[in-house]
């Protein structure tokens, strides 16, 4: 029995046996959702349901923990400043006047702060500063796989800052859907660049992140969210 | 080959595609209901299409299809992505419909033994079906289980040793040898058709 023959006729069986019809999408997918969701399985039940979970997991004395960490993420740098002394100029902002309690994260920047005695504030100050960095960082590590050098300090730094985000993740900061968003899409981001130097990157990772980078937006997202100019200082 | 070769299910090679995928795994567990079914478009004919090939049948095919969807979307929070998202829906698939396949034989043995048991192996293969390519239908039929799995995934589907030791967690070498012991069934079985492939 020659071989080549014999293996072609296998794969001519191979590919006349069991020949799969059109896939039934619809069929198959409501078979999913009714499953799934027994009941009406709507969007808003969706969210509703990923709130549940998501407040399900955060007992009272994470916050306190989440509060002290955001709050030395700030202190700590010395670089929070108390409202009254913040030097940021505001970016001009058609619809800020409609909208004087503008939630963190939405357009388009956190400079448009609330009065001063709301308690969001300081979550919002540290939500900035965070960004910041993290957009300093990321220009970094873009530097870093443009020239090849992804060094081990970089992917520390990506951890200490995967810290600090997951912690905004489970603050009030991330009330926000739109600044929640961002810091989800950071944490993956960071935790994949943190574990690069372990990696050693042989498959080239660091360059797709950053293609990944530049196809989502990332640093225009964080930039909507960060005013320019200069950073909020201490004094 | 009727479908698109080149629609792999991806080994790990393409990060851009993972990190794209993972950003879609980020929104189902946001419950984003838009991202669940771009996940489900984006696999659904690949694992209904293996899952036809193994079963043969449209109805159990379905099952498991949507089987492995559900099962993929409860376990999602738990996917860790040491592999590929495709890579894992496919173990998936290939688990549940195994398992559907030995359920549907289970059943099937048992209302065979209760009806007639005259039927069961009593007549030698060859001598039912005179014809070369329903002799080699029914020879694949009859293969043991991870050995079919493999040919049909690599003979009929195009998936490549690397993907399918993936999808089954085992290495390359015994995919390639669980494919090989497959073929040298499929010759054994076909003995008396020597003929026809020396021309």
């Amino acid at each position: 029995m020659k071989e080549d023959r014999f293996v072609g006729l296998l794969r001519q069986a191979a590919e006349e046996y069991n020949t799969p019809p059109p896939t039934p999408r619809e069929e198959i997918w409501a078979g999913i959702r009714s499953r799934r969701r027994p009941g009406d399985g709507s969007a808003a039940d969706q969210r509703y349901d990923a709130s549940v979970r998501r407040a399900g997991h955060v007992r009272p004395w994470h916050w306190g923990i989440g509060m002290a960490a955001v709050f030395a993420l700030g202190v700590g740098l010395g670089r929070l400043a108390p409202v009254g002394n913040t030097t940021r100029e505001p970016q001009p902002y058609g619809a800020r006047d409609s909208q004087p309690h503008v939630a963190l994260g939405s357009q388009p920047n956190v400079a448009d702060a609330p009065d001063a005695t709301s308690p969001l504030l300081p979550y919002r100050i540290a939500a900035t500063q965070h960004l910041s960095r993290t957009e300093a960082f990321l220009m970094s590590y873009r530097d870093g796989v443009r020239t090849g050098d992804i060094t081990p300090e970089l992917s520390a730094w990506a951890a200490e800052l995967l810290t600090g985000t997951r912690l905004l993740l489970d603050s009030p900061a991330a009330q926000d859907p739109r600044l929640e968003q961002l810091l989800l899409d950071l944490e993956l981001i960071l935790a994949q660049i943190a574990r690069l130097s372990s990696t050693g990157d042989p498959g080239g990772e660091a360059a797709m992140i950053d293609e990944a980078l530049e196809n989502r937006g990332t640093l225009t997202r964080i930039r909507a969210v960060v005013p320019a100019g200069p950073p909020v200082t201490g004094t | 080959m009727s479908h698109d070769r080149t629609n792999g299910i991806g080994t790990g090679t393409d990060t851009e595609a993972r990190v794209d995928e993972r950003f879609l795994i980020r929104r189902i567990l946001q419950g984003d209901e838009a991202a669940e079914r771009e996940f489900y478009d984006r696999f659904v004919d690949r694992i209904y299409r293996l899952s036809y090939r193994m079963t043969g049948d449209d109805e159990l095919a379905r099952e498991c299809t949507q089987e492995t969807f559900i099962r993929a979307f409860d376990r999602l929070p738990d996917f860790r992505g040491e592999a590929a998202v495709s890579t894992w829906l496919h173990s998936i698939a290939v688990s549940v419909t195994l398992n559907g396949l030995r359920r549907r034989r289970r059943h099937h043995e048992r209302e065979t033994e209760l009806e007639d048991a005259r039927h069961l192996g009593t007549t030698p293969l060859d001598a039912v079906e005179p014809d070369l390519k329903s002799r080699l239908k029914r020879a694949i039929d009859a293969l043991p289980e991870m050995y079919r799995t493999v040919f049909l995934m690599h003979d009929a589907e195009g998936y490549t040793h690397e993907e399918i030791g993936a999808v089954l967690n085992v290495p390359v070498g015994t995919s390639k040898a669980r494919l090989a012991r497959a073929r040298a069934r499929l010759r054994e079985a076909l003995s008396d058709f020597a003929e026809e492939f020396a021309g």
